[in-house]
């Protein structure tokens, strides 16, 4: 167990590629940390690092304040658990988790109970004497987990471990790895792609783009505070709504002025200080999906169409379109590209038609028309702004 | 849809004719040699071997008991009764018998052979007879008897007794045998060792040069070995190997490394890198990894290389004519003998065919038992 840190750690190929930039992140003891971001933003390279599979070739990396960059894989005293597991096929379950073990020259018996421990932690006593390929998806992902829990390693480094099993299971394991890491209280850096993962596992979350760590913190707290459009987009699901808008500080208080229309957030709108700095810019409006409502309330109002519901009980999602224009900065762009290519191509048409998407999340009960004109109020409190030109959050 | 159904199925049996094909080119002259090296040399010479599953019909003579000592007076005459065919021979039938090379199918079996004189002759199907006469003419040799003879199949391993165990030194067999087994294990072991070590580490080490170390290995491949006989030799004789045993290893090994390298490195790069880097942050060394994850994880690459290896060296009979012969003839491998046999024995079909199936039994062995090894999919249930 161990605090580890990067301490401006960065990756560069012979090529010149720049996988990793001025990575600055520290895990604290015992603390399980995700890395999320899309396919490409290094976050494998980063763990591949910290394992010792990756020469470092800028920064420091420490362990529990010691420089590690120099040590090799096998000296640094973690344990890894790969996206397809990589169980020793020509062994059995019991010599795959006897493995690590073995080869550090453990006595015997020490390792014949740790092993029998580790597997009645799991639940894999019975199947102890069986070769992997006759184990199912996700035994094999419990053995990979026992070779990484049977010695008590200063590192769990774990790379996208359940993106190989069906969802049911999925969910199931993410609950088990969560108790185990509680458990072993053993510090984590878990790799995922999936942020809904990352949200559900993590203490803390990192978010990479493009070698870049966009903001570290708890879950809670990126998805309250994104510092910026990457963040916003690539967290929540549904997405957080975005669109363009001009912000104008009026005599009635401050008013966002979208192609379809003016908003008027009211004379006492609770807007970031450094709002007044972008009087008369270009912005990007963000707001949640949950804060979005129907009907008369309070709050200003944007005219939408509906033009499709799904109800997932408790809640159904009111898919709209405003008028408004659509941003398509690199890091919204980067976001979509993530889901898939398509998601660019409907994002495009957006902007060419000046409308934006929008998703309102509303109790099941509630009652809407079937398509049509719509009034959707939002609280001026709850918005996100964001710099149009940089994409970074106005605080 | 239907074209493609079509042509599919047309590929088909191409395919299941060709391999038909192949294997009755292969099985026939190893059967034949097998079934050849069970059969005496008058057989061979007189039917082929395929004649010889089934009971074949021949002329042949016998004569009957020599009447002085075994007559038996019958009142005035005397009477010569036996059978033709003496012990190891039981199981053969007659069908027409004669009394004189003029005419060899005169008489039915039970008919009555006048010879002249009142001397008669019958003989049964079985082989029994009964010869009859008068006291001058029931003395003597025994009576001549043609008979078409009808006679089962009939083996014998005396081929192999002269092979392997009796024999003269040049039919000996059992010498060169071991000598060729003295070449091959060795020649067939200290390359895999070799090699196995070579393509882990051309697979999965970093050091700097290493693609221009693959390249030459490639490079390689394509040197004929002839190229190297004579230097290789004088070098040999240089150095105080000389001709030996040593000496043929070496060569072999040298001979055999280019691809055996080849073939392991190629397997080996492809076992899954996650599989190696987890044995690495298990805490495995290099050399761990080689023998607890690669060597067993490559055992169907080392398993064909092994059979490969093993059968051209077993056949080899250029590199051990240069390295390992010498004049004192004690280092004779089977294939050489099997040259020498041509040279004294040529005319022996018998003889040649049990060398040559003694000299193909040890890799058929090896083949077959290990054949398996080349299919079985050792990787399943590893990644996913």
């Amino acid at each position: 167990m161990a605090k580890i840190q990067f301490d401006g750690v960065g990756k560069r190929y012979d090529n010149g590629a720049h996988a990793v930039r001025d990575l600055n992140l520290t895990i604290e003891d015992g603390e399980f940390m995700v890395v999320v971001g899309p396919s490409g933003c290094g976050k494998s390279t980063a763990l591949r690092m910290a394992a010792g599979l990756e020469p470092i070739t800028e920064g420091r990396l420490l362990f529990d304040g010691h420089e590690v960059n120099a040590l090799s894989a096998r000296d640094r005293d973690v344990a890894m658990v790969f996206q397809n597991y990589a169980l020793y096929p020509h062994m059995t379950v019991s010599e795959n988790i006897a493995f690590p073990l073995a080869s550090r020259g453990m006595a015997k018996d020490e390792i014949a109970q740790r092993v029998a421990r580790a597997a009645e932690t799991l639940g894999l006593t019975e199947y102890l004497s069986r070769r992997p390929k006759a184990l199912s998806g996700g035994q094999r992902q419990r053995v990979a987990m026992g070779r990484a829990i049977v010695r008590d390693p200063r590192l769990f480094l774990m790379d996208e471990p359940l993106s190989n099993l069906d969802a049911k299971l999925r969910n199931q394991m993410r609950a088990e790895i969560i108790g185990l890491q509680k458990t072993q209280g053993v510090t984590t850096l878990y790799v995922t792609h999936d942020q809904t993962e990352a949200m559900t596992m993590g203490d803390r979350i990192a978010i990479m783009r493009g070698g870049v760590l966009q903001q570290a913190g708890a879950p809670r707290d990126l998805y309250d505070h994104p510092a910026n459009l990457f963040v916003a987009a690539f967290i929540g699901s549904p997405a957080m709504n975005l669109f363009q808008a001009d912000l104008r500080f009026t005599d009635s208080g401050p008013v966002l002025v979208t192609s379809g229309g003016t908003l008027e957030l009211g004379p006492g709108a609770a807007l970031p200080a450094r709002a007044r700095d972008h009087d008369n810019r270009t912005v990007v409006v963000g707001l949640r999906p949950e804060h979005l409502s129907l009907g008369d309330g309070p709050g200003p109002s944007l005219a939408a169409t509906l033009t499709l519901t799904e109800e997932l009980p408790p809640e159904k999602l009111l898919h709209t379109l405003i008028t408004a224009e659509t941003p398509m900065t690199d890091q919204v762009v980067a976001v979509a590209a993530d889901v898939d290519a398509s998601a660019v191509g409907d994002l495009a048409q957006d902007a060419r038609a000046h409308r934006s998407r929008l998703v309102a999340r509303l109790p099941v009960d509630t009652p809407v028309p079937a398509s049509g004109p719509l009034d959707l109020r939002f609280d001026p409190a709850r918005l996100h702004l964001f710099d149009a030109r940089d994409g970074q959050v106005i605080r | 849809m239907d074209n493609i159904a079509g042509s599919k199925s047309s590929l088909t049996w191409a395919v299941h004719i060709s391999v038909a094909l192949l294997v009755a080119l292969w099985l026939f002259p190893t059967v034949g040699l097998f079934v050849s090296s069970f059969r005496t040399a008058d057989q061979i010479s007189s039917s082929g071997w395929w004649a010889s599953m089934f009971a074949a019909e021949q002329n042949e003579v016998y004569r009957t008991a020599d009447p002085d000592g075994t007559r038996v007076a019958d009142g005035d005459m005397f009477v010569v009764s036996g059978n033709i065919f003496e012990a190891g021979l039981e199981g053969r039938s007659i069908s027409r018998w004669g009394t004189s090379s003029r005419d060899v199918s005169a008489y039915a079996v039970g008919e009555t052979a006048d010879m002249g004189d009142g001397e008669t002759m019958v003989l049964e199907a079985d082989g029994s007879y009964e010869w009859r006469g008068t006291d001058d003419q029931i003395s003597g040799r025994g009576q001549r008897i043609f008979a078409t003879v009808t006679a089962p199949p009939d083996f014998t391993t005396e081929n192999y007794e002269t092979v392997l165990l009796s024999g003269n030194n040049t039919d000996n067999m059992a010498k060169a045998f071991y000598s060729t087994l003295t070449v091959t294990i060795p020649a067939t072991i200290i390359p895999i060792v070799i090699a196995a070590f070579a393509a882990y580490a051309l697979a999965w080490m970093d050091f700097p040069g290493r693609a221009l170390l693959i390249a030459c290995v490639v490079g390689l491949l394509v040197v004929p070995l002839q190229l190297a006989l004579i230097p290789l030799l004088k070098l040999h004789l240089g150095i105080g190997i000389g001709k030996g045993y040593l000496g043929v290893w070496l060569a072999h090994t040298g001979f055999g490394l280019p691809l055996a390298i080849y073939l392991l490195r190629n397997y080996m790069v492809g076992l899954p890198r996650d599989i190696i880097e987890n044995a690495k942050v298990d805490g495995a060394t290099d050399f761990q990894i080689f023998t607890k994850i690669i060597l067993p994880l490559s055992f169907p690459a080392l398993a064909s290389f092994a059979i490969f290896q093993f059968l051209w060296t077993w056949n080899d009979l250029l590199v051990a004519r240069v390295f390992l012969i010498d004049s004192s003839g004690t280092t004779t491998v089977m294939t050489s003998q099997i040259v020498e046999l041509l040279g004294t024995r040529g005319g022996n079909w018998e003889i040649l065919a049990t060398a040559a199936f003694v000299s193909i039994a040890v890799p058929l062995v090896v083949f077959f038992a290990m054949q398996r090894y080349l299919v079985r999919g050792l990787l399943a249930g590893s990644v996913k």
